[in-house]
């Protein structure tokens, strides 16, 4: 009834179009990643986004919003960890000034 | 799988897809003005002509996958903009599918405003990653908006890739109509 003839008979190739394409896509994808393209995020380095961290001394008391800030005036606990690529890294009592900046990415 | 594979494999999917976009744009714009255009876009047509709906729900049914992939496998949290773009995406693979094989043209309008609306929310999230006072919408703090989870090639992110499908299921959907000379349902 159609005039339109239809894919079937025609025997199209888009399926093997779409499927060799993706296919072609996968492999592309296999090489740039997988056989030492760029390293850039993970691959085989030693840096690490995040780590253990050990925290000695009392916590300070929390911050109410209806007083004055008792943590003023009193030590902080002494924290050690390492950073990106392993060393060692601590925020202690050492007799000198610190800033310590806390950022978000959003 | 390998995430790493994972985020090249689809950010190339994401290309390829973005320039059969720009190719049916220029194809179906360009027929209008161009005769050699025109007889390309013609040419292009019938070979894709009556498999757009099939296409449309490949991306769909990929974009799904895909998604699915990176929240519970890889284990990302989708944030809210990325919720609403999945409420925009999912129901296509279903509407999509079983049109395609009905061979029903009349489904166009009632994918298409899913599909621009999930472009619109997509572009949005993707905006506002680069102008962060762009951002309007609440976004909580619990699972940021604008977090680049992956960043392929410079500028392949998630919300692009959701724009990218979104925007060659729409092209598609307005370039062709499968079997649209018929008119008959068998």
């Amino acid at each position: 009834m159609t005039s339109r003839k239809k894919p079937s008979k025609k025997q199209s190739k888009v399926p093997f179009f779409v499927g060799g394409g993706i296919l072609v896509l996968l492999v592309v994808a296999l090489l740039t990643t997988g056989l030492g393209g760029d390293n850039g995020d993970n691959g085989g380095s030693t840096a690490q986004e995040y780590a253990d961290v050990s925290v000695s001394g009392a916590s300070l008391p929390d911050y109410a919003q209806d007083s004055a800030d008792l943590a003023i005036g009193l030590p902080m606990p002494e924290v050690t960890g390492q950073d990106f690529d392993g060393t060692p890294v601590s925020i202690t009592n050492d007799g000198r000034p610190k800033i310590i900046v806390l950022l978000a990415h959003w | 799988m390998d995430v790493a594979l994972a985020d090249r494999f689809f950010a190339l999917m994401a290309l390829a897809a973005l320039a059969g976009t720009i190719g049916i744009i220029v194809l179906g714009f360009g027929s209008r003005v161009s005769p050699a255009l025109a007889r390309w876009n013609d040419q292009v047509k019938d070979i894709f002509g009556d498999w757009t709906h099939w296409i449309v729900f490949l991306i769909a049914l990929v974009s799904m996958l895909g998604s699915l992939y990176y929240s519970e496998i890889v284990g990302y949290a989708p944030c809210s903009l990325c919720w609403y773009q999945r409420i925009a995406m999912y129901p296509l693979v279903m509407i999509m599918g079983i049109a395609a094989a009905r061979r029903d043209t009349r489904i166009r309008v009632y994918a298409l405003p899913l599909m621009v609306i999930g472009s619109i929310l997509a572009i949005y999230q993707y905006i506002i990653s680069y102008i962060p006072n762009a951002e309007i919408l609440g976004c909580s703090l619990d699972v940021s908006c604008t977090e680049r989870y992956i960043w392929e090639f410079g500028f392949v992110d998630f919300p692009l890739m959701s724009f990218i499908g979104f925007s060659l299921m729409i092209a598609l959907m307005l370039w062709t109509s499968p079997g649209q000379p018929t008119g008959s349902e068998e």
